[in-house]
């Protein structure tokens, strides 16, 4: 759990903070989760439903932009092991929504402290300290995800030993498909009716 | 015009992709723009920042644009025209890096993805694990490109470097890309909906 909080902190901090070269982006994420040992069906359907969800959202600082790269991989990693069905998948993909718009809550809250570095530019004198900046924020995201993490994990163990688990659910591949196919419409409507 | 050396461009290239750890609800990228040009200041830095440390907004991708511009307009001493270009900048270079960025080129790197993944059936391949990596890498070129060509120009160009985005080829380009989003997201639900069939 402590390798995925982490590696979840490093994925928030490219997402939003640094770099921004697509590398936190679920396609890309899920990749390493599959080669980790992950049901790929799941991993895949689970990026495919999150990026068409989030598609049409443009990230802006001064909004609270739902985090849905670190929404995925810190869910992903820890609710999809094992058996799945498509209620878990569905839970999962609520999670996912749930994390990535409490992480955008928490993302406001956190960038209110980084006034701090006006002060160091005007009373100082000197440059801010990029490695102390990195550091400070790498830190706060850690802790941040080993607390979502914790609560994920007891969301996890509830749901191995849970009915919902075992429930054999008919047209499971129907369901997964529709779930991706609602937000794919939902897009072009939006494109569309944004062009009128 | 003083001569911005490839290394001091590689050095504030590089700087840009630090801008947002700045970024805060007072100035938004104020900040982040005083760390980004420092390499290209010299001693003089003091009367800088109180000049710069202000509300200033940009796109992350296209900051080299606002970075350029702003320093031929600081190194060449074209004070006072400095205050309305960082207006213009805040909100020109924001509108136009969204839309180009966020709307056109992440929904088409990232339909194309989704694409693959549904035509293998929500499995991996070689193919995809090619596409996958070719397509960050293709992105993240143009991600270090942009920056670096936009402080190149905009210092050579000051603010007639945006007009790029209005030439006849940005248009087409941005035609295109709606195009092809607009084909990808429809191709994902043919491929969705044969994938239940």
């Amino acid at each position: 759990m402590l390798l995925i909080s982490f590696i979840s902190a490093v994925v928030l901090l490219e997402s939003r903070e640094v770099f921004q070269g697509m590398l936190s982006q679920p396609f890309f994420t899920a990749l390493f989760l599959i080669w980790a040992g992950y049901d790929q069906n799941f991993v895949l359907a689970a990026a495919t439903v999150t990026h068409l969800i989030y598609l049409n959202r443009t990230p802006s600082g001064t909004t609270a932009f739902p985090e849905y790269p670190f929404g995925y991989f810190i869910t992903a990693s820890i609710i999809l092991p094992g058996e799945q069905n498509v209620i878990t998948f569905i839970l999962s993909i609520a999670l996912i929504i749930l994390i990535s718009e409490f992480t955008a809550r928490f993302m406001c809250f956190k960038r209110r402290y980084f006034e701090k570095y006006r002060d160091r530019f005007l009373f100082y004198k000197g440059v801010p300290n990029l490695k102390e900046g990195i550091l400070f924020t790498v830190i706060i995201y850690f802790i941040f995800s080993l607390a979502v993490a914790a609560i994920l994990k007891l969301i996890s163990l509830g749901l191995v030993d849970s009915a919902l688990n075992k429930i054999s659910v008919p047209h499971s591949e129907a369901i997964i498909i529709f779930l991706c196919i609602v937000p794919a419409l939902f897009y072009i409507y939006k494109n569309f009716k944004m062009k009128k | 015009m003083k001569e911005l050396r490839t290394y001091t461009v590689l050095s504030l290239t590089i700087r840009t992709f630090f801008i947002r750890i700045f970024y805060n609800y007072l100035n938004l990228f104020g900040e982040g723009l005083c760390f980004c040009l420092f390499p290209a200041l010299g001693n003089d830095r003091s009367e800088f920042i109180r000049k710069h440390l202000r509300f200033f907004n940009t796109n992350e991708y296209l900051s080299g644009f606002a970075l350029g511009i702003i320093l031929n307009r600081e190194l060449n001493n074209n004070d006072e025209s400095v205050e309305k270009t960082k207006e213009i900048l805040s909100s020109v270079i924001g509108s136009i890096g969204d839309r180009l960025v966020y709307k056109l080129i992440l929904p088409v790197i990232i339909l194309t993805a989704l694409n693959k993944f549904v035509i293998s059936g929500f499995a991996i391949d070689t193919c995809t694990v090619i596409i996958v990596f070719s397509e960050i890498l293709l992105f993240n070129i143009f991600n270090f490109i942009i920056r670096f060509y936009g402080i190149r120009s905009g210092y050579e160009k000051g603010i007639e470097a945006i007009k790029i985005f209005k030439s006849g080829t940005y248009r087409r380009i941005v035609y295109l890309l709606t195009l092809f989003r607009n084909l990808l997201v429809l191709s994902l639900i043919i491929n969705l909906i044969l994938l239940n069939i």
